[in-house]
């Protein structure tokens, strides 16, 4: 297990989510998102300072992922496949998954012992003394980094990707390049070649879920804002809630002023890119291996989904779940969820939409003894935010004790030392436990094929 | 006087510890060196998967060979391993041929379980080449399509040159040494260059087993060999078909030197695994193997009468 290399950001979806599944598969906590024992000791003393400073420290720390506009160009895509591949043990696996981040993924593939390789990862690049609300000057700033990567691994679609909403501290000083891979990159096919079998399950985890783009080249986009607590309506046209916002961070502004999108393409943090289908169906038809599409729009619908195989998966091993683990964004350990014998539901942020999820998934389910809550922090009091007064009103419907886990309620958005303080956090909410036998193939296709259709959620053979 | 002696006595405990120091770590690096000499001739996760390995008295070496599980119909498969390495670099490669090829991996007299004692002469890479011919007929085999990787290359062209009946085809990959950066320097360079981006798979921990085994000095010959050699030279006498392949991230073998190989050869066609490194063979031996399966299918369609 190591640090992830340059080009490709930690705190982010992609990276996250995949060392959290690797430890998994190593049998091991994901006790460090950072990677770094000295950052998450400095995490506690920044939460400590003043806003202003601490805001400043965070978006320094941001900062000092990126690459330079100039090591664009270099960017060793193959070198971060190198880095994504060889953090999963090397054995043989019964199932992959490659495609969308998604966090309730990451535990159908924990429970499986399967590893999921990403298409999609964050390339920072460093941005100096940005406006984050002027669109218009990051769409034309972007247009050269963006070439640069394409021409550094022409095998990609770049989503320069700015929202100012969500993303608020970051923008500062770095621009955001989410980068699709069109094919695989030669780690990929030799991992995949190398750990799966004859007949084994290739899953393609497809989200659909698109946004309105301007296009800059035939393999580069610009979009702006992204999914979370804002429509994509304010984003590109304005409202009460922006102009409301706007004027609360001191901008002139009473909305952005986005460029005119012209097209409609999948969304940078979460869709799939569909060129990346047809080296894996000729490698599939290849290697015989059986090629299955998860595909749905909202990121959201597969978390109740993998609830459900959850908790079929359990009740098979004589275990019946009462504790419901809550995870936000990248904040997420299964190997912990797993040994708790509790029912993972993955979020994508902490906003109202997110919120609405879990209450609406909580409004069908019987109700749970105890609930975990992570609280993602990103230093902005974003439009949509939900605060902690509706997420406590969430967590007051756990029948004997709902509490956020690692969070600390009087800093929330601004709890950066959540990243060093969950998983300890969450691993002493309750004993640890041996997980059930691993998930099977079959159980996984039919939980999909029972429990998908009702959340929109559907299962497709692509050979 | 005091003053004089406490520095005299405090640099002599330093001196001694210094030495001491030394003493262990040298000791430790021999215990080291004497344990990587020990290992295994076949890792046991190859073992694992059905590789076998033997011994034979091959003329005067006493060579080690690994075999894949499968005896599948055809002209077998040999693969050759590059500067100092041995066999175990290939037995990934050879795991992935052998689904449907039987595949033999020999270690070169002088490397790896073939090693020999450091009084022993070193090879030439003719020399190499004709010990690979006697090992072929010490196995009742009179033809192989062979595989080659770097070094491997060299020996195979000899081969291909001295006894072009033994060789049905040939797969060079990045072969070496390109006449443009003929020196030691220059090539540890691109070998260092080519080890940063093969960092997340590195066979350094193999090359380190296997210059113990075949020990310093014989590695500082052989690299010499392999610079006097000159494989531009051989080349234009093969007349097997041979299949030239490159990783594109290769730089120890650019694309460049292998244009101009591919010219050269009567029946020679050029591969680029896109994203592949020098190691090739060892780093991505699926791929290899994946890439290379069209070329021995035809070689074996042509051959189909043997």
């Amino acid at each position: 297990m190591s640090k992830p290399p340059k080009g490709i950001a930690r705190f982010d979806s992609a990276a996250a989510m995949l060392m959290a599944l690797a430890h998994a598969l190593h049998d091991k906590p994901f006790d460090s998102p950072s990677q770094s024992p000295m950052l998450d000791r400095l995490l506690p003393s920044l939460n400590r300072l003043p806003t202003r400073l601490k805001e400043w420290g965070y978006a320094i720390g941001g900062m000092a992922e990126g690459i330079s506009e100039a090591q664009a160009g270099d960017l060793d895509v193959e070198g971060i496949a190198e880095w994504m591949v060889s953090e999963y043990p090397e054995r043989d696996y019964p199932a992959a998954f490659i495609g969308s981040s998604n966090g309730a993924l990451t535990h159908l593939a924990a429970a499986m012992g399967a590893p999921w390789l990403p298409q999609t990862f964050l390339c920072p690049v460093r941005s100096l003394n940005n406006d984050p609300d002027d669109a218009q000057a990051g769409f034309e700033q972007g247009k050269a980094v963006a070439a640069a990567l394409l021409a550094a691994w022409p095998r990609l679609a770049v989503h320069h990707m700015q929202d100012p909403n969500q993303d608020r501290l970051m923008l500062d000083q770095m621009s955001y390049f989410r980068l699709k891979l069109r094919a695989l990159p030669l780690a990929f096919n030799e991992f995949l070649m190398r750990s799966l079998p004859d007949k084994s399950t290739l899953f393609v985890n497809h989200c659909t879920r698109q946004w309105p783009v301007t296009r800059t080249s035939d393999r580069s986009f610009f979009q702006f804002g992204a999914l979370g607590g804002a429509t994509e309506k304010e984003y590109l046209q304005g409202g009460g809630r922006v102009a409301e916002f706007l004027a609360r961070y001191g901008s002139d502004r009473s909305r952005w002023n986005a460029p005119a999108p012209t097209d409609n393409v999948p969304e940078a943090e979460w869709g799939l890119d569909e060129y990346i289908k047809a080296p894996l169906k000729r490698m599939a038809a290849d290697r015989n291996w059986q090629l299955l599409e998860i595909r749905y729009q909202d990121p959201e619908a597969l978390s109740f989904v993998v609830a459900e195989i959850y908790r079929d998966w359990y009740l098979a091993a004589g275990i019946h779940a009462t504790r419901l683990t809550v995870d936000s964004f990248l904040l997420m350990d299964p190997w912990c969820t797993m040994r708790q014998h509790a029912i993972p539901f993955w979020l994508v942020f902490g906003t109202e939409p997110s919120a609405a999820t879990l209450s609406r998934f909580l409004d069908r389910q019987p109700r749970y003894r105890d609930i975990d809550m992570m609280l993602f922090s990103h230093g902005t009091e974003s439009i949509g935010i939900a605060p902690v007064e509706r997420w406590r009103q969430l967590l007051d419907r756990a029948t004997h004790a709902g509490d956020f886990v690692g969070v600390d309620t009087e800093r929330f958005p601004h709890d950066f030392a959540t990243f060093a303080r969950f998983d300890t956090a969450l691993r002493e909410r309750a004993p640890l436990f041996a997980p059930p036998p691993p998930l099977s193939v079959e159980k996984v296709i039919g939980g999909i094929e029972r429990y998908g259709a009702r959340h929109g959620v559907t299962l497709h053979k692509l050979n | 006087m005091r003053r004089k002696e406490k520095p005299t006595r405090w640099k002599s405990g330093a001196l001694l510890a210094g030495l001491g120091l030394g003493a262990a770590a040298t000791w430790w690096g021999v215990q080291q060196w004497r344990r990587l000499k020990q290992t295994p001739p076949v890792s046991p996760r190859s073992h694992h998967a059905g590789l076998a390995g033997y011994f034979q008295q091959v003329g005067e070496w006493r060579m080690f060979t690994r075999v894949t599980p499968n005896d599948a119909p055809g002209l077998p498969l040999v693969l050759v391993h590059g500067l100092v390495m041995s066999g175990r670099a290939m037995e990934e490669l050879a795991l992935a041929l052998g689904n449907n090829y039987r595949v033999l991996v020999p270690d070169l007299p002088g490397f790896g379980a073939s090693a020999l004692p450091s009084s022993a002469p070193t090879l030439s890479v003719d020399e190499q080449a004709d010990a690979l011919w006697e090992w072929l007929q010490h196995n009742q085999l009179s033809r192989a399509i062979w595989i080659g990787n770097s070094f491997g290359c060299q020996i195979l062209a000899a081969l291909a040159v001295r006894h072009p009946d033994a060789v049905a085809g040939l797969v060079l990959q990045g072969p070496t040494v390109d006449r443009h950066a003929r020196s030691l320097v220059r090539q540890a360079w691109r070998d260092w260059r080519n080890g940063r981006l093969e960092r997340h798979r590195s066979p350094a921990s193999l090359a380190r087993i296997d210059y113990a085994k075949a020990g310093l000095w014989r590695a500082l010959q052989t690299m010499r060999a392999m610079l006097h050699d000159r494989i531009e030279q051989r080349l234009a006498y093969v007349n097997a078909p041979t299949l030239l392949l490159r990783g594109s991230r290769d730089a120890v073998s650019p694309a460049r030197w292998v244009e101009e190989l591919g010219a050269l050869l009567a029946r020679g066609e050029i591969m680029t695994l896109r994203g592949g490194t020098h190691t090739l063979h060892y780093v991505y031996p699926w791929s290899f193997c994946h890439a290379i399966r069209p070329f021995l299918a035809r070689i074996q369609q042509e051959n189909q009468h043997e």
